[in-house]
């Protein structure tokens, strides 16, 4: 593919090469400026009626006696003509005040990229000029040099010099230049972006290079090359024993976004890393308020038992929201080396789990990646491989295809028309998400024995411990853990 | 001498009194069992926080346009995405709720900047001093 070379500067200018380059001092802002690459020393801005020349905002010098007093412009590329700038003393004074004007040349062997300070190019002295006219704004103007016509990157440095209480003000810079640094580089001058797809992002940040459809990796949750972990309590309506590995499923999510931060692909992770109960079930997820027009295919999901209906692209056919089912079936992707259970009982070895791959695709019209981040993303359970049986995270409705007939039943304290579900009535939960992996408790071993900050974080409303399950000192009791 | 260890004893259970904890109703003490917890109904449960990051845009001569990554302190990559340095812009994520800092980089510009009740504020802009 022939890479494409675009010079940062015409890139930057929407193609359209800049005449004239101007300073009116009308942000009023010095960090604005600065911002832009822009330098000012002991010269900042005035909005006081009596200084200001035009506008708003003029610039001020200040801090005679001796220091040094300056404006260096941003690395321009400087053309024929003449540049020309407002100037007038603040109130009268001797007769040694006035600008001294020079350029600098761009030197890639110095760290700011300075080269050598010219020798002076232009010099004004208002002492020479008769009151008023020295408080009355005069219109510099000189020739740019022959030596800084020569296609490189030169800056201006304008410096005042004046009594020590006095102040020099400017306004209306116009040079005939094109802008040339590079804000988002050290201010350094303007480089060659290299952009092999064309798709506006460079190859340097290009995750996708040769991909103009794509152009951004990243994961969730917040765990580059690690994983999440969803926990459950299968038997719910009933209480369980509130070990919480009944179900303990990893995620990850790759998300692949285009330059305009349109979710293309997401591709999951997901594999059973335990299995503390005695019911096999399948497992889920929704993702919540997101038609399934939006997405143009699913694949890789392990579907052996048969009560799983797909629709064409792949989710869950008879579903409102994009629904996908990674397994019908836990023990189709088990890999157990003997007992009772998966992975939670330390007495037996550790065995292993199939890790299943989901791929979706999206079509047009593509979502931002924001919503992806915001949206609730809703695992569930399937409980004994009975479709209408969902088991969710703590007030999250099931699918179009889960019962509701089994809410206010048991120990389930659920409320539909209040948005309460999946509770005790003393609002327990039957699953959690974690953005970690989870260090789930050992069998039968309560949560609270486990995770020792775990009641706190509860009882407080999430503000105390919000990291109760990092493995910090103090933090869990290491027998109680897996 | 026996007014004495009377005095000393009186002092004992005036002092032993003043020392013994008071549960006042609003920190519940911490349950041996799971099912005992006392949750607020209103409890979500979540480990993640939604945060709003609000990023200034500084006004530019001619348009300046590159890739803005958000990380956490690890530097692993939680958002990417082109960003023109003039537009001020809102972007949602959800996050793990122990993160109290994340990293953002534009360009040659790298700061943290702090999770405060569920926003961040991101600016670029420098300090106002002399170069």
């Amino acid at each position: 593919m022939k890479k494409s070379l675009l010079l940062s500067a015409v890139l930057a200018l929407g193609g359209v090469a800049q005449a004239q380059f101007t300073q009116t001092f009308e942000s009023g802002s010095r960090p604005v400026e600065v911002a832009n690459c822009w330098s000012f020393r002991n010269v900042g801005f005035t909005n006081t009626s009596s200084e200001v020349i035009t506008g708003t905002y003029s610039s001020e010098s200040y801090g005679g006696n001796g220091n040094s007093i300056f404006v260096k412009t941003p690395w321009l590329i400087w053309n024929n003509g003449n540049v020309t700038l407002d100037a007038r003393l603040r109130s009268l004074g001797n007769d040694n005040q006035g600008v001294n004007v020079y350029f600098i040349p761009f030197d890639n062997g110095q760290p700011n990229g300075e080269g050598a300070v010219s020798g002076l190019v232009y010099t004004y002295n208002f002492g020479a000029q008769a009151a008023p006219n020295v408080i009355t704004p005069q219109n510099l103007s000189f020739a740019v040099p022959a030596a800084v016509k020569n296609g490189q990157p030169w800056k201006m440095m304008i410096t005042f010099y004046m009594d020590n209480t006095n102040e020099i003000l400017t306004d209306n810079w116009s040079m005939p230049a094109t802008y040339y640094s590079d804000p988002l580089n050290s201010c350094l001058p303007s480089t060659a972006i290299l952009d092999a797809d064309n798709d506006g992002v460079a190859d340097n940040d290009d995750d996708f290079p040769n991909d103009p459809n794509l152009a951004y990796l990243t994961y969730y949750p917040v765990n580059a090359a690690g994983f999440g972990s969803v926990a459950y309590e299968d038997l719910w309506p009933a209480k369980g024993d509130f070990d919480f590995n009944d179900l303990v499923v990893d995620y990850q999510l790759q998300v692949k976004s285009d330059a305009q931060s349109r979710v293309r692909f997401v591709e999951a992770d997901l594999y059973a890393r335990a299995v503390g109960a005695g019911i096999n079930h399948g497992f889920g997820f929704e993702i919540d308020g997101m038609s399934p027009g939006f997405i143009s295919s699913v694949t890789g999901q392990v579907l052996t038992d048969g009560y799983i209906t797909l629709a064409g692209n792949g989710l869950e056919a008879g579903q409102t929201n994009a629904v996908m089912i990674p397994w019908d079936n836990t023990e189709s992707v088990l890999n157990r080396v003997g007992g009772p259970f998966h992975n939670t009982d330390p007495n037996f070895g550790t065995g292993t789990a199939d890790t299943v791959h989901i791929v979706i695709a999206f079509g047009s019209p593509y979502i931002a990646d924001a919503y992806l981040y915001s949206t609730a993303l809703k695992p569930f359970l399937i409980k004994g491989r009975n479709r209408m049986m969902e088991v969710h995270l703590p007030d999250r409705a099931p699918t179009d295809l889960g019962t509701f007939n089994l809410f206010g039943t048991g120990d389930d304290d659920s409320n539909p028309g209040a948005g309460r579900y999946y509770k005790t009535s003393n609002n327990l939960p039957w699953a959690l998400a974690l953005p970690v992996k989870f260090d789930y408790p050992v069998e039968k071993a309560d949560m609270l024995t486990a995770h020792l900050n775990f009641a706190a974080w509860a009882q407080s409303g999430g503000v105390m411990f919000p990291d109760w399950f990092l493995n910090l000192p103090g933090y869990r009791n290491a027998t109680n853990v897996y | 001498m026996k007014t004495s260890i009377y005095v000393v004893a009186l002092a004992a259970v005036v002092l032993g009194a003043c020392s013994k904890e008071v549960n006042d109703g609003v920190n519940p003490t911490t349950p041996a069992r799971f099912e005992d917890l006392q949750v607020d109904a209103n409890f979500d449960w979540k480990t993640t926080q939604d945060v709003t990051i609000n990023i200034e845009g500084i006004p530019t001569p001619v348009p300046v346009q590159s890739t803005l990554v958000i990380t956490d302190v690890q530097g692993r990559a939680i958002h990417k995405a082109l960003h023109t340095m003039s537009e001020t812009e809102s972007l949602s994520m959800t996050l793990p709720a122990h993160i109290k800092t994340l990293v953002v980089k534009y360009g040659s510009n790298e700061k943290e900047f702090a999770i405060e009740n569920g926003t961040v504020q991101v600016s670029f802009l420098p300090a106002d001093q002399d170069q």
